[in-house]
């Protein structure tokens, strides 16, 4: 078992450490990117440090506090048990989240080592000590039972420390089992993706509900009644009953009933209840593992299509192969995760938001008109929606590696490629963006078709403008993409994001100046400047793309190599 | 050989990564109309050797001429007289079968009609015609392997790039494949092929070339690399003694034995 448990846990540290590194980098240009790659990563680590450092001083004098009296004991043990929800939750929703981020473990490997599956299946439990989210947890919850003992109530600091433990065991058998029943989940390739869509499009949804839903506080609101002061008491009479068997309310009845109210025997059985919950938890987690690596290697039947051959969409006023790039890449965009989440995430949420905001009406305030003012909140999906298809016009050639080695194989000059390719992005952002004018014109009641019009024509010169340097970012920082995830693996390089995302917002600007403007001389007046803007920066793109076209030849090779 | 016309020629390509190099400086003469073999041991440089004289690396030295045309120069010319079956596949997981064939038919100015039938045809010789209509991420490797085939047989090319074309085909499509490319060269086409199944290259190729370490260290017919290595040897025979098989003789692993 040591054995084992020595294997895995080296397996992890190089897998990190290899991860980190990288592979071999092949010109200066790749070097910088890899360095630039690592700045997100480091800064997380400094700050998890420190996060680890506050929560474990926080454990100490807060187990110290409480057995000396120094602090409301009530207090401490709500800050605690907020702690722990904070990380039930974590446990529960980022395996999710994780999974429909990242690869799922292949476990076909692991198969082949002589290791019995009850060995793996633990193994991959106590694994889940080091997930940041609960290993941060554990030097608190350790030190909490320290400061106990410092202040002189072993009876306490041993309570502490065994609820400790059994908080923990529950922790990593709940992240387990999430984490196995997700791998198994997204085994199937439809499954996974669906999934993951339905993941990303929920926890949208699950952002902005309660806000439209939360009837007393509107109501509050508009009767100019201030709610009442949050209390410990009242969040307790919040609390639904089944919120007592979640591991964080039973570590607080361990600490409340042996510790502040010194009574052993309700104590020791929220401790049993607690180590009853993590043996379940671990069983449970072990039937679905075993499901897990039985249908390891396994594939779903296909699912038939139309197996009619149909031609391809022709664009017009493009040659052949420009066109055919344009549409395979707004094909297999709109048919990725990452595409159908730029697509149906921007108008829908933000016409959400705006109807939240409607139905929250305070007084003198502008939200009270928002409806009046629908093209801005169509003008802000536009936007979003822009920023939504950056991993597509960010990282244009290497979002599909295997796609973008037919084309390079093909009769496809680079200049058709780089045309086509800005084409194919354009054409998601204008699916996104129709879809939007209908989710925000039904959530703000629409307007004048004029001005929605140069709202509209701003946001197309805004993308179109920008175009260039996206594809000039595509071809300097390209990075291998998975685009079947909604997680970072499909993001393009953290620089070009950064730079892309400045370089909207500055592109943002002269449309929303000549839209400002040309209300003074009527909406007639406004669509022509959008117009002859949208003509304009159409015009300085085409030349600048065949410019960026150079480049790009010069990076062929470097973009086939990108791995 | 050299007062025939040659489909593909190289003089001292030469392709490196850093300090390592891959294809160290190597003449190739492929006839055309010919079905050439082109061995080697893993990592000697075959697939290095195609991707550069299909344009997906840039050569880091000497010459070549594809159909009579310097890739370098017009890359696009040469890819219009080509199919290629590369290592990877290089397909788009996430169009269908179909739509990737039409894909390429449209890239190489093929009208619909056209692209249409050329695709159904080749749906229907490579057993694809049911998953015709499924995304490429749902088909298996074999099957893959038989869209990118068709995909590079698509556009009728003059010169056929085949990267390990039977790995992973069964029996029955590998009998299919090779009366195909039989077919092709019979018609004038010419096949440049890297296999590990000696036996299959020994059955289709007329011309061999074998490279080890990046160098090339035999080139010629068929009948004269036999004559001049060893007649009655088998292909495998010959080419381990072109290698150097005598390292899997002497390196034993005496703890196998038991």
């Amino acid at each position: 078992m040591i054995r084992h448990l020595r294997a895995f846990a080296w397996l992890r540290w190089r897998l990190l450490l290899n991860g980190v590194r990288g592979s071999r980098r092949r010109d200066t240009l790749e070097q910088v990117s890899r360095l630039l790659a690592l700045i997100a990563p480091a800064a997380i680590v400094v700050l998890s440090l420190g996060s680890v450092i506050a929560l474990s001083l926080a454990g100490f004098f807060g187990g110290r506090a409480l057995a000396r009296g120094e602090f409301a004991p009530d207090v401490l043990v709500m800050i605690a048990r907020a702690l722990l929800m904070a990380a039930t939750l974590l446990v529960v929703f980022l395996p999710i989240g994780m999974a429909a981020q990242t690869s799922a473990a292949r476990y076909t490997r692991l198969l082949l080592l002589p290791i019995p599956a009850r060995v793996l299946h633990f193994v991959e439990v106590v694994a889940g000590l080091a997930d940041p989210w609960i290993a941060f947890m554990l030097p608190g919850l350790a030190l909490f039972a320290l400061g106990l003992v410092t202040a002189g109530r072993w009876d306490g600091a041993a309570l502490a420390a065994l609820a400790g433990i059994g908080v923990a065991a529950v922790l990593v058998s709940m992240s387990a089992l999430v984490g196995f029943l997700m791998s198994w989940l997204m085994r199937d390739r439809r499954r996974a993706e669906l999934v993951t869509l339905l993941f990303v499009v929920g926890i949208s949804a699950v952002a902005v509900l309660p806000q439209l839903l939360d009837t007393e506080r509107r109501e509050n609101r508009a009767e100019g009644r201030r709610g009442e002061p949050v209390s410990i008491a009242r969040v307790e009479a919040a609390l639904p009953v089944w919120t007592r068997a979640l591991p964080s309310e039973m570590y607080g009845q361990v600490l409340t009933t042996g510790i502040v109210e010194r009574r052993a025997g309700p104590a020791v059985l929220w401790l049993g209840g607690l180590f009853l919950q993590a043996a379940l938890l671990y069983g449970l987690s072990g039937v679905v593992h075993r499901r897990l690596i039985d249908s390891a290697g396994t594939e779903s039947g296909r699912r038939r299509r139309n197996a009619e051959v149909r031609p391809l969409v022709r664009l017009p006023g493009v040659s052949a192969a420009t066109s055919a790039v344009a549409v395979a890449q707004m094909m297999t965009g709109l048919r990725s995760v990452r595409g159908r989440l730029a697509v149906l995430l921007p108008g829908p949420m933000i016409a959400l938001v705006a109807l939240m905001v409607t139905r929250a009406p305070e007084e003198g305030t502008w939200t009270a008109s928002i409806g009046e003012y629908g093209h801005l909140v169509f003008g802000a999906s536009l936007i979003f929606a822009i920023y939504a298809a950056q991993p597509f016009s960010l990282n244009q050639f290497t979002s599909d590696r295997a796609g973008l080695m037919l084309q390079l194989l093909m009769p496809v000059s680079t200049v058709e490629l780089v045309r086509g390719k800005a084409l194919g992005c354009t054409g998601l952002v204008l699916v996104a963006g129709l879809l939007a004018a209908v989710a925000t014109s039904i959530s703000t009641g629409g307007g004048p078709w004029v001005i929605w019009l140069s709202v509209a024509l701003g946001g197309l010169a805004t993308f179109v403008a920008v175009t260039p340097l996206a594809a000039l970012l595509s071809a300097a920082f390209p990075v291998a993409a998975d685009l079947s995830k909604s997680g970072s693996g499909g993001n393009p390089h953290a620089f070009s994001l950064l730079v892309g995302s400045a370089l909207v917002l500055a592109a943002a600007l002269p449309p929303l100046v000549l839209f400002v403007v040309g209300q003074r001389f009527g909406p007639g007046v406004t669509v022509a400047a959008s117009v002859v803007w949208l003509v304009v920066v159409t015009m300085a793109a085409v030349p600048l793309l065949s410019l960026v076209a150079r480049v790009v030849e010069s990076r062929r090779e470097n973009l086939f190599l990108v791995k | 050989m050299t007062d025939v016309p040659l489909a593909l020629e190289t003089h001292g390509l030469r392709k490196s990564f850093g300090d390592l190099v891959a294809v160290d400086g190597i003449d190739l003469a492929v006839p055309k109309g010919s079905f050439y073999g082109f061995l080697g041991p893993n990592g000697a440089g075959k697939s290095t050797t195609i991707k550069c004289l299909t344009g997906l690396l840039r050569p880091t030295g000497g010459q070549c001429s594809i159909l009579g045309i310097d890739p370098l120069k017009d890359p696009v010319a040469v890819k219009r007289r080509i199919g290629v079956v590369a290592e990877d596949l290089a397909l788009f997981d996430r169009l269908s079968g179909a739509e990737t064939l039409m894909f390429v038919g449209q890239v190489h100015g093929l009208d619909s009609a056209h692209a249409r039938s050329r695709t159904q045809e080749l749906l229907a010789l490579m057993d694809l015609t049911k998953a015709a209509g499924d995304m490429v991420a749902d088909y298996s490797h074999g099957m893959r392997k038989k869209l990118a085939l068709s995909a590079a047989l698509l556009p009728a090319p003059r010169l056929l790039f085949l990267d390990e074309p039977f790995e992973g085909i069964d029996v029955v499509a590998s009998q299919q494949i090779k009366a195909l490319l039989t077919q092709f060269v019979r018609g004038g086409g010419t096949v440049f092929l890297t296999s590990h199944i000696l036996e299959i290259v020994e059955r289709l190729c007329d011309h061999i070339g074998v490279i080890q370490r990046g160098r090339l260290v035999a080139q010629g017919p068929m009948s004269e690399l036999r004559a001049g290595v060893g007649v009655g040897k088998t292909l495998e025979e010959i080419f381990l003694d072109l290698v150097g098989a005598e390292r899997a003789e002497a390196q034993g692993l005496a703890w196998l034995a038991g």
